[in-house]
């Protein structure tokens, strides 16, 4: 199979994961506490480069409609960041969301708001505060408005280091990575389940299908009915190299429709998001890119929705877009397959899938202790107890030096989190990109992409002209 | 005379004056993030010539970054990290973003930095086998012309231009581009003119950009030029500025005049020389002496001693 791990043909996992986005990578988290044998399938060369790729990194609160499945999950799964991040080591920061009045109606309206929040969110834990325009300016001096309603609770998580850290931990648990493998056809049959995949067969005897925007294209392959469930909805995000506000701010939306647009986000490390917006699926570009390409419209519903808000300060660096794999129903689809209770499909997990991912996983593995999954505990590995030959994944030690050693001078990424970065599982040049930050400050790698081309493939002991940027056929030198 | 200045940065604006300021008796250091000297100007023979002449007995310190990290700049190198507490930030250029070039589309691999591409040719790498540049100006031919040996195919993209048609070898097209597209290696880029099959783009607009707040800027890192005798100049103007004593002079700039601006900015009344940035075209008077700004970049002597500088229309 691959270097991530190996079985014979004709082993049996106990449970297959499709997807290696966050879902199914918490999913596999949850389950790797127990005596099993866990394969993790993707379509892509590193875990993350699917939805989890692209989105503003913020750990919610607010979801509506209230009451619906993604709302409720996200409660869980906002109370569980915190030690998640924790126990991995990953940064996160708790913030506040400010919904901000700067129109009239907007302030007439705020009130209502409020109520309703505290009512709702209020009884739930979470601080809600009716601010004016003197407390605004205090919280954040950048922001225009007239007041606002501040809701406590919400979270900053550094989302790619997450997916690392999880991938990390999972092969060190000697969880099974099936990378850049395609699942064609699932067939259901007596003792197990048998993927064809673009590697073989793969038997398992329980499948979770969080294959994101394939999610429902893979669990057509079992009911047809689900065949067509989902609708990407792409949302663009621009990113600047500087910090505009502390904490995640969004003007007041009044009205109806379906996201609430976004918002100024920070990051951990010091930079701006704006959106993610809500584009309608269109033709973006004609051949397969159409989702991911960003349009002079994505631009412009940003600016429109948010420069009138905050003074603006730093370079618009990059504008990407991220795609939510909606379901038709608008809420999340979490259930078995109606063939089997062996098999769960995840299905519409967008946007706060973040939020709620770590709360999915934990109700992913109760779905299959009921569908017949026996769960027995297994003991943590200390890292003493590896292997010679599972070297690479103990916890990476660094050299002074190298911490020095400076790469990319606008993120401060040096030869250390290079080094880091290929322990933990990084082999494209985007996944170094997402691990380290490099190349996202104000000069876009311009002092530091050449050398890392060359350092990344020394690290991992490959041609730099077999080196590539993601996914496919994407060389980066000749 | 003088104490310890470092200089952050060892291309022409850098070493130029590092050269000065050791003329005038300064305990200089320069650090440089790469492992060269040159930055930009290594593919630049006019620049090599004046870099060859001035970085004798220069001390340069390679492969130690310049950086901000609490609030203040540090210098990092592998055996040691040092606070800069007085020095020039001769960083270069920073490459206009996307965003800001008004470029959409996919984000496929080979889309580079300049700097980035210029980089990897110097490994003995080669960024593609199409290769586009987005900008026609001094760096971009030049890189261009080293890009012919190792490309099938090299051709530079200008919005503005008109030299049009080929320039060494160098196919040059007038045109804007909109979009790059391509699922995993670029495939194509939209442009104004229609659309053009490429496999790589290296984006070759500049901006004056200082990534070290807490230094004063020199060279590319404060103006724009593709003049290496202009860089020198400048480099000339800072050295003397710092090594003579005198008070600051207070800067009056009329505001009508609109984005000009006066290098050095701190400047003190012993200096005599001033440069005077983004004006070309108009007519100014400074301390009521008329001067007409024939370019974007003009030195003007000043009377020394004088405690205010007001530069007004005329």
């Amino acid at each position: 199979m691959d270097s991530h791990g190996s079985k014979d043909k004709d082993a049996v996992f106990d449970v297959a994961i499709i997807g290696a986005g966050l879902v199914g990578l918490l999913i596999a988290y949850e389950l790797s506490r127990y005596r099993l044998e866990i394969a993790v399938i993707d379509l892509h060369p590193e875990p993350g480069f699917g939805v989890s790729r692209a989105h503003g990194g913020v750990i919610h609160v607010i979801q509506l409609p209230l009451g619906s499945v993604k709302s409720r999950l996200a409660i869980y799964g906002n109370r569980m960041y915190d030690r998640l991040c924790r126990e991995l080591g990953v940064g996160f920061r708790r913030v506040s969301a400010i919904l901000v009045a700067q129109r009239v109606r907007q302030l007439i309206y705020s009130p209502i708001l409020y109520l309703l929040l505290k009512l709702y969110y209020g009884a739930r834990g979470f601080g809600v505060r009716l601010v004016g325009g003197k407390t605004l300016r205090r919280l954040e001096p950048n922001i225009v408005g007239f007041g606002g309603v501040v809701v406590d609770g919400y979270g900053i998580v550094d989302s790619f280091r997450l997916i690392y850290s999880l991938y990390h931990e999972l092969r060190r648990r000697k969880i099974c990575f099936l990378l850049e493998t395609r699942v064609t056809s699932i067939r259901v049959l007596e003792g197990y389940i048998a993927l064809e995949t673009s590697r073989g067969t793969i038997k398992a005897r329980f499948l979770v299908n969080s294959a994101g925007l394939s999610s429902s294209d893979i669990a057509g392959m079992v009911d047809p009915e689900y065949r067509s469930l989902t609708v990407p909805k792409p949302g663009a995000m621009i990113v600047f190299d500087r910090a505009q506000t502390r904490n995640i701010v969004a003007p007041i939306h009044i009205g109806g429709g379906e996201t609430k647009g976004g918002g100024i986000i920070p990051t951990l490390w010091g930079t701006t998001i704006w959106g993610p917006n809500l584009s309608v699926a269109r033709d973006r570009c004609g051949d397969r890119c159409t989702s991911t390409c960003s349009t002079p419209r994505d631009l412009f519903t940003l600016i429109e929705r948010f420069s009138g808000i905050v003074r603006i300060k730093g370079i618009p660096v990059k504008l990407y877009v991220g795609v939510r794999p909606s379901s038709r129903s608008g809420d999340f689809h979490i259930g078995y397959s109606r063939r089997s209770r062996r098999i769960v499909n995840l299905i519409g997990i967008e946007s706060p899938g973040l939020t709620a991912a770590p709360a999915i996983a934990k109700i992913v593995v109760w779905m299959l202790w009921r569908g017949g999954l026996e769960l027995r505990r297994r003991r943590r590995v200390a890292d003493h107890e590896l292997s010679e030959a599972e070297e690479p994944y103990r916890v990476v030690k660094t050299d002074p030096g190298d911490e020095r050693d400076i790469v990319c001078p606008c993120m401060g990424v040096s030869m250390a989190h290079l080094k880091e970065a290929v322990a933990k599982g990084v082999s494209t040049l985007d996944g170094l990109c997402f691990y380290t930050r490099l190349g996202m400050g104000s000069c876009q790698g311009q002092n530091c992409l050449g050398r890392a081309i060359v350092e990344l493939s020394r690290l991992l002991n490959i041609d730099p002209r077999k080196l590539r940027k993601g996914y496919g056929d994407s060389w980066v030198v000749k | 005379m003088g104490g310890k200045v470092v200089v952050v940065g060892a291309g022409l604006s850098g070493l130029a004056l590092a050269r000065e300021l050791m003329d005038r008796g300064f305990d200089v250091e320069v650090v440089e993030h790469r492992d060269r000297v040159g930055g930009v100007s290594i593919i630049d023979p006019e620049a090599m010539r004046i870099i060859d002449k001035v970085a004798r007995d220069i001390k340069v310190r390679l492969r130690t970054t310049a950086l901000m990290k609490d609030g203040s700049v540090v210098a990092s190198s592998r055996d040691r990290l040092e606070v800069i507490d007085e020095g020039f930030a001769a960083t270069g250029y920073r490459v206009s973003t996307l965003v800001e070039l008004g470029i959409f589309g996919c984000r496929p691999a080979g889309v580079y930095p300049f700097h980035a591409a210029l980089d990897l040719v110097l490994n003995d790498l080669s960024p593609g086998m199409h290769v586009a540049l987005y900008g026609l100006n001094r760096y971009s031919l030049l890189l261009s012309r080293m890009l012919l040996y190792r490309s099938r195919r090299v051709l530079i993209i200008d919005p503005e231009t008109d030299r049009l048609g080929s320039i060494d070898g160098v196919e040059v097209i007038r045109a804007r581009i909109r979009s790059i597209h391509g699922a995993h290696r670029l495939s194509r880029v939209e442009t104004s003119r229609g659309t053009l099959r490429v496999d790589t783009l290296i984006i070759s607009m500049f901006r004056p950009w200082n990534p070290l707040a807490k230094l004063q800027p020199v060279g590319h890192a404060a103006i724009e030029t593709y003049n290496p005798a202009d860089l020198v100049e400048m480099a000339r103007l800072y050295a003397e500025n710092l090594s003579c004593s005198g008070d600051r002079v207070e800067l009056y700039i009329d505001r009508g005049l609109g984005n000009i601006r006066v290098f050095p900015t701190d400047l003190r009344s012993c200096a005599g020389r001033i440069m005077i940035y983004g004006g070309k075209g108009r007519r100014i008077r400074v301390n009521g002496r008329a001067t007409v700004l024939d370019r974007d970049i003009v030195f003007i002597d000043i009377p020394k001693h004088a405690d205010q500088l007001r530069i007004e229309p005329a």
